[in-house]
């Protein structure tokens, strides 16, 4: 079956056609959740919640674009939705610090995926969602600026300081005695 | 020897392409979740339809009542059947009664003639002939003329009630006589008191007609 096909179904609300779907983008999908959210189980319920939303928009779908860059949006706007009521971090910002660049001094090959989830889970909800918007997911700090109604100055200020908690939190992992004997 | 990289972009390459998988169950989640949708979808179509049945009627209900206020007069009838019913028959009797009887009287006594309530009696010694001519026609049995007939006992009433303030009240008298259809609608009680009074007088003078019938006819068989 084409993905025109398969979408035409949901659109016909076909349950079958909605639980290939489902089985071709949930892993996609469900690592995006994991990327935005704190743990695996708001992860569970954002992929829950998006794929709800999907079946019932995917009559709006306008086949121009990537269905699955369609999918993504709705996955990562839920997300945004879940955390972006909370009050915004009120940060001062340095032009000077925004221009350096944080670096790491080992490659993070040693590093499991699910610890580095796991240490990006870690961070305050605006600091997480503006670096996987900016960093992982490519928007700019304009368009972060409205998605998450926050000044442009805020979203960059928070994506540095995102990335500056990010290097703490890897070096301190590094130093734990199970890192270090798995670098070893 | 140190090398040095840039976290983001270090990040970013080690989760391109990455995957994991959600708990087993979570497609059974959204099919539940799914179904629960279509049967709320199902109970809103007839909770739409049900809203716009609703609308229809009331509209229809409203639409009619309007005709209702503007005509502001709500006739109820009743119709008293049991005062309807009686006499009926005998009225119908006396509607035309023409008595026009001869009383071919042979071997009377000569009595000369008799006057009884203004009938005359002619008799003749050897072949007394009475005659008796009654003329009911005179005496009020035109009926079709007054279009009265013993309202006493047949005359029906037209109540109208009072359903609403906006409602005028009117109460009404109504005769009928069933054997000749006939049937009188008046607000004027004194119209149908007259008429009651008039019936009253033709059944009265019925009456003494027939006496002097049944009088007649003895003395028809006395000679």
């Amino acid at each position: 079956m084409t993905q025109d096909q398969l979408i035409k179904k949901c659109i016909k609300n076909n349950r079958a056609a909605q639980s290939e779907l489902f089985k071709q983008y949930k892993d996609t999908l469900y690592f995006l959740s994991l990327k935005y959210c704190r743990n695996q189980a708001d992860a569970e319920d954002n992929l829950h919640d998006s794929f709800m939303t999907i079946f019932d928009k995917i009559k709006n779908y306008r086949h121009g674009g990537s269905f699955e860059g369609w999918m993504k949006r709705i996955t990562i706007f839920k997300a945004i939705d879940k955390y972006k009521t909370k009050k915004p971090l009120a940060i001062e910002i340095n032009d000077d610090i925004l221009t350096d660049n944080v670096t790491i001094e080992k490659e993070l090959a040693y590093i499991s995926i699910d610890t580095l989830l796991s240490i990006i889970q870690e961070l305050p909800d605006q600091y997480r969602l503006v670096f996987n918007l900016y960093q992982l997911d490519g928007f700019s700090h304009k368009e972060i600026s409205v998605m998450l109604n926050i000044t442009e100055s805020t979203s960059k200020s928070n994506y540095h300081r995102a990335k500056l908690k990010l290097r703490d939190k890897i070096n301190a992992f590094r130093n734990t005695p199970n890192a270090k004997a798995y670098e070893n | 020897m140190k090398t040095e990289k840039e976290i983001g972009i270090a990040l970013e390459k080690k989760l391109q392409g990455a995957h994991r998988s959600p708990s087993p169950d979570m497609w059974e989640k959204i099919n539940g979740s799914l179904d629960k949708k279509d049967r709320r979808r199902k109970i809103a179509f007839w909770l739409w339809g049900a809203g716009i049945l609703i609308i229809a009627l009331t509209t229809l209900y409203v639409a009619t009542s309007n005709n209702d206020t503007q005509n502001k007069i709500v006739t109820i009838q009743e119709i008293d059947n049991n005062q309807t019913k009686t006499n009926a028959s005998e009225i119908k009797n006396t509607q035309e009664i023409t008595t026009n009887e001869t009383l071919k009287q042979e071997n009377v006594t000569p009595k000369g003639s008799k006057e009884t309530d203004g009938k005359t009696i002619n008799s003749t010694p050897n072949k007394m002939k009475q005659e008796v001519n009654i003329s009911a026609k005179e005496s009020t049995l035109k009926i079709s003329e007054d279009k009265v007939k013993s309202a006493t006992q047949n005359h029906k009433k037209t109540k109208e009630r009072v359903t609403d303030e906006q409602y005028k009240v009117t109460k009404s008298y109504r005769y009928y006589n069933s054997k000749t259809k006939e049937e009188i609608v008046t607000e004027n009680k004194k119209m149908m008191d007259s008429v009651i009074e008039k019936n009253m007088q033709l059944q009265k003078s019925l009456d003494s007609i027939k006496k002097l019938n049944a009088k007649i006819e003895k003395k028809k068989d006395s000679i």
